[in-house]
């Protein structure tokens, strides 16, 4: 159940059949109730996205270029879909190449340094209230404000540049081909490592204690304790945080347009942009959502296959 | 449960103070100001104009939109009197371009419109006006005041905002490419100003570095439209094409077009650290902040460079015609107008509007605003000329692009696919530009793919 | 011995808490940074080596202000923020009770089916949703731009709030309908009070999640309904980009987020976290 996915403790078992009052009888009424409840929610939601889902499908078999009405373009089935995988002019591939980069680029540090800084905050330091808010800044800020600061701070004389270059003794050119990738990666990072610190330093300080002070009695090591303790008890957490974050970061759209708009070149369009490029500016609305169909495609297998991977986690401790 | 009760309350009085806030701020965007009395004199003809559209259309509400612009500047600037005499109501909707651009074409496309005047250019032209979303102007152009005086636009800009035959728009700023150089380094260094591009480079590489954090050349090559806008400019001189005016076919990998390709390559070696993503903001701004001894860029930022709020350069710079290729010397000339939408309720409101802004009679105001001039008499009125010491690079690159003109060729494709080939031509050859790809590989790529938009 | 590993936790302590401490700075400055900058004057914004002495001026703060008229576009934002946060509880929080007190068929797949169906990326929806806004006549409104975000929002409540209301005793509500409430009214004087820390922390994360929404605030608004977001399209003009302007409005539109954010810490973070943090 979703809600076990995401609690640290497993749920209360709900109560079956509850009596009510009132004209429908009683074992009627508890039957329809629940729907009852959940019809406004779904159907607003179940429309909203039903219907984005079958017009992306809708406009990825023809071919449309503005000018003539929709219901009038030319019906082309799977072409744009085979354009897009096979051409040789097609850029889609590279573009999810790059939002693989982008993703395992940005996922493993945010994860790795996020536990990291958990871990130094679950220690009895003062001030840690203080540093726990400081660290939901980055989190909160608006992302398009984000990119256009940090496309000034990346600029050649820029903040950045500022340290690198006092620090490590290099100007690097970060609004070139090369690094373009790069700097958003890490404008991301900084913007959601946070989210993993506050997540896990919660979970590392709902820990039971037995199990570590058996281990110290059997004269464990401190990293043996982060091995064999730690780290399979906050697994089913990190993959949580891991799974959340997923979902979101093959959607990120504003920070990167307003950093680099996809350019130079085509060295920061990841599949979102790829989206805005090809529908919005290029107008070809039958390629841009043949790479929409795409997308949610891989963000729904992926998630599914992640999700998967957390019950078999959870069912293993 | 305290806890909750004692940051419930709190979130209540956030709330309401941010309530108290928010109701305090100014409401609408656009409203008019109080001006001082209009003088005693009799009414000069604008005013008597003005007094008629009151009569009619006072409180009518115009919406505008704009896309951030010098000339949108001083329309806003200008909008407080006009709206006083005329009593309309202005709502200004300005955004960047590229998202104006696209505002428009989803606008049209379905068929409604939430405003009444819009700005627009010969690129997206063709596009909004197959679609039905604009008004054909001939006949309100046969309606003006006398203080407009329609043929006092230059013709150049009054014809690019003409598609087949008929008139979608008044223009109010057009711009050429002209090259910017700085008079004072130049004299400093006895170097002359380039009249070829193979001169452009050497002064280029000549002043690179020559002093701290000075480059050659600065100009615009953020991947897409923009590449494309800056790209254009090299294409012709080297003999290049876009589109071959005698077959009607794409021309994007002959010699010319890659050669233009590879020196724009060549030439950013010279230009500042980072120029690869250059929108024109920050190449001007290069510019404008000492950092560039040239500049290959829009007329349109003049007025700023010679601005001494904006730029440290005001007063150093000198303006020069394109330089010359193998193929010749050749600029292009874009712009902007404003054009009535179809399904407008106002329109005869909207018109007012329209020459009002546009009208000979309020041009000088329009200039020292901050506009960019348009009409022949301001250009060669040599007062003006003497104050604005780019008007005589504005009318030399006009002869250029008439000459390019008269061989059939244009920086922009007047035809409805422009903005799809546009964004092709901007990547592939921001991609060879990143080092990505080789010029004749993106010029090959290009040509493929506008082949194949061409025969769908 | 004791002495020893006492001695290590002092010192290794010491190195580690400078560790954390810097590594905290580097997530806090750039925001400083930018906050500060917001005061600077157009030359000291692009001085390199950066400035970090200079006499603050309020010139940006006036002109965003004055002509740009930042408080309409931060009335907007609120407006629809606040519209949204509400809406979505209204009709998430019906649903997550069914899905936390009740069994019925087609329960999970359902609950599922809510997380999936949310996984449209917004920049693909601009084109379709422009286009219904235009034909409904909803173009630039709020109301169009808060229902288009319930899709996300939704869901998102439904998943968090679930777990809050789980952790709730049913017993609780069962001792109440022994002694006579209906089920509503247990719900509403005994459930609904105890998962006020879920409620806030839920609101929390959706009224910043739609304050800071870009891509559909971008495309399906013009003059009347434009959000805090959007307004970084001003600053990309003819003059160079305006970083002064720029960094008053990114001030202005950040600030009040994370005040709010610190005030309510405490639900905030036990929202990133479902209750895991106690109290």
């Amino acid at each position: 159940m979703p809600g076990a996915l995401l609690t640290y403790r497993l749920p209360n078992v709900p109560i079956q059949d509850m009596k009510m009052r009132g004209f429908l009888s009683r074992s009627q009424r508890s039957k329809v109730v629940p729907y009852v409840l959940i019809v406004p929610a779904f159907a607003v939601v179940f429309v909203l996205a039903v219907f984005s889902v079958f017009w992306l499908i809708r406009m990825s078999l023809v071919q449309w270029t503005f000018g003539v009405e929709w219901q009038e373009a030319a019906w082309v089935g799977l072409d744009n879909f085979q354009w897009l995988l096979f051409s040789e002019h097609s850029t889609f591939r590279d573009s999810v190449g790059l939002t693989t980069v982008y993703v395992a680029g940005t996922l493993i540090p945010e994860l790795v340094i996020g536990f990291g800084l958990a871990l130094l905050l679950n220690r009895q330091i003062i001030g840690r209230s203080v540093y726990t808010a400081i660290l939901i800044i980055p989190i909160v800020v608006m992302p398009s404000m984000v990119g256009l600061v940090w496309r000034l701070y990346f600029s050649y004389d820029g903040l950045v540049n500022f340290f690198v270059e006092t620090f490590f003794g290099v100007k690097p050119n970060w609004y070139g081909a090369e690094l373009a990738l790069p700097a958003v990666m890490l404008v991301d990072i900084w913007e959601w490592t946070p989210f993993f610190v506050l997540i896990l330093l919660a979970g590392l300080q709902a820990l039971p204690r037995e199990p570590y002070d058996a281990a110290l009695v059997d004269g464990a090591s401190n990293w043996q304790l982060f091995r064999h303790i730690t780290l399979p008890l906050m697994a089913p957490l990190v993959l949580t945080a891991t799974i959340l974050r997923f979902m979101d970061i093959l959607r990120i759209f504003a920070v990167i347009f307003v950093m680099f708009g996809g350019g130079p070149g085509d060295a920061t369009t990841t599949l979102p942009i790829y989206i805005y490029k090809a529908t919005l500016v290029a107008r070809n609305v039958g390629r841009g959502s043949a790479v929409s169909v795409m997308l949610i495609i891989i963000i729904v297998t992926l998630t599914f296959l992640l999700v998967r991977l957390l019950e078999r986690a959870k069912f293993e401790m | 449960m305290f806890a909750n009760k004692k940051v419930f309350y709190n979130l209540m009085v956030l709330l309401i103070v941010a309530a108290f806030l928010v109701g305090c701020g100014p409401q609408e965007a656009a409203e008019p100001t109080e001006e001082e009395a209009p003088p005693e004199e009799v009414a000069t003809p604008i005013e008597a104009w003005a007094a008629e559209v009151h009569a009619q259309h006072e409180g009518t509400k115009l919406r505008v939109s704009a896309a951030t612009h010098p000339s949108i500047e001083a329309f806003k600037a200008m909008t407080p009197r006009f709206e006083e005499l005329t009593g309309i109501d202005v709502v200004w909707d300005e955004m960047e371009e590229g998202a104006h651009g696209q505002k428009m074409l989803l606008e049209a496309t379905s068929g409604t419109t939430s405003y009444d005047v819009i700005m627009n250019c010969p690129e997206r032209l063709p596009n909004l006006a197959d679609l039905g979303y604009l008004e054909p102007l001939d006949s309100w152009l046969n309606n003006t005041p006398d203080w407009f005086d329609n043929d006092d636009i230059l013709l150049a800009y009054r014809e690019m905002l003409a598609y087949e035959d008929v008139n979608y728009g008044v223009p109010f700023a057009g711009e050429t490419v002209f090259l910017f150089y700085r008079k004072d380094l130049f004299d400093k260094y006895d170097v002359e100003v380039p009249t070829t591009f193979d001169e452009v480079m050497e002064t280029a590489e000549f002043f690179h570095g020559k002093e701290d954090g000075l480059s050659g050349v600065s100009f615009r090559c953020r991947s897409g439209w923009e590449f494309t806008y800056e790209w254009s400019i090299f294409i012709f001189p080297f003999g290049g094409l876009m589109v071959d005016p005698a077959t009607g076919k794409p021309g994007l990998n002959n010699s010319g077009t890659v050669d233009s390709l590879e020196y724009m390559i060549e030439l950013s070696q010279y230009a500042p650290v980072g120029i690869e993503s250059y929108s024109f903001p920050e190449a001007w701004d290069a510019f404008m902040q000492g950092k560039a001894a040239m500049m290959i860029e829009a007329s349109a930022a003049a007025p700023e460079v010679e601005n001494p709020d904006s730029s440290v350069v005001a007063g150093k710079v000198g303006y020069a015609p394109m330089p010359a290729g193998p193929a010749g010397a050749y600029s292009g000339v874009w712009g902007w107008g404003f054009s009535m939408t179809v399904g407008s309720e106002n329109k005869d409101a909207a018109w007012a509007f329209i020459t009002y802004m546009t009208g000979k009679a309020t041009h000088q105001e329009y200039i020292e605003n901050g506009g960019i001039v348009s009409r022949a008499s301001m250009l060669s009125d040599p007062k003006q000329q003497a104050q604005y010491s780019y008007y005589q690079a504005i009318l030399e690159t006009l002869k250029q692009a008439a000459d390019l003109q008269k061989q059939g060729l244009g920086v922009v494709l007047m035809i409805p696919e422009w903005s799809e080939i546009s964004e092709i031509m901007g990547t592939e050859g921001s991609r060879a530009f990143a080092g990505e790809i080789t010029a004749q590989e993106a010029a090959d790529s290009m040509q493929a793919q506008v082949e194949e938009v061409f025969s769908r | 011995m004791i002495n020893w590993n006492k001695l290590r936790k002092r010192l290794g302590g010491g190195a580690l808490n400078v560790i954390t401490l810097i590594a905290v700075l580097l997530f806090l400055f750039p925001y400083l940074f930018m906050v500060t900058s917001a005061f600077k004057s157009r030359q000291e914004t692009f001085a390199y080596p950066p400035v970090w002495i200079f006499r603050p001026t309020l010139e940006h703060f006036r002109s965003i202000l004055a002509d740009l008229d930042i408080m309409f576009y931060m009335k907007n934002s609120t407006i629809v923020a606040v519209a949204s946060t509400l809406l979505t509880m209204l009709i998430a929080i019906p649903a997550t009770y069914s899905f936390a007190r009740y069994k019925f068929p087609f329960k999970e797949p359902i609950a599922y089916g809510f997380l999936f169906l949310q996984m449209v990326p917004g920049i693909s929806m601009v084109f379709s949703l422009f286009y219904i806004a235009r034909r409904l006549q909803l173009y630039d409104t709020y109301l169009f731009l808060v229902v288009c975000y319930l899709l996300w929002n939704v869901p998102y409540a439904i998943w968090m709030l679930r777990g809050f209301i789980e952790a709730i005793p049913v017993a609780l509500e069962e001792s109440a309908m022994v002694d006579g409430c209906s089920r509503f009214r247990a719900f509403l004087l005994i459930t609904l009070p105890l998962m006020a820390g879920g409620l806030a922390a839920t609101a929390i994360l959706i009224f910043i999640g739609v304050w800071n929404e870009f891509a559909l605030a971008f495309f399906l608004t013009s003059t009347q309904s434009r959000t805090m977001p959007t307004t970084i399209a001003f600053f990309m003009t003819h003059a160079g980009i305006k970083w002064g302007p720029m960094f008053a409005t990114a001030t202005l539109g950040t600030l009040p987020v994370v005040v709010f954010a610190l005030l309510v810490r405490k639900y905030f973070i036990s929202a990133l976290t479902f209750g895991a943090v106690k109290g």
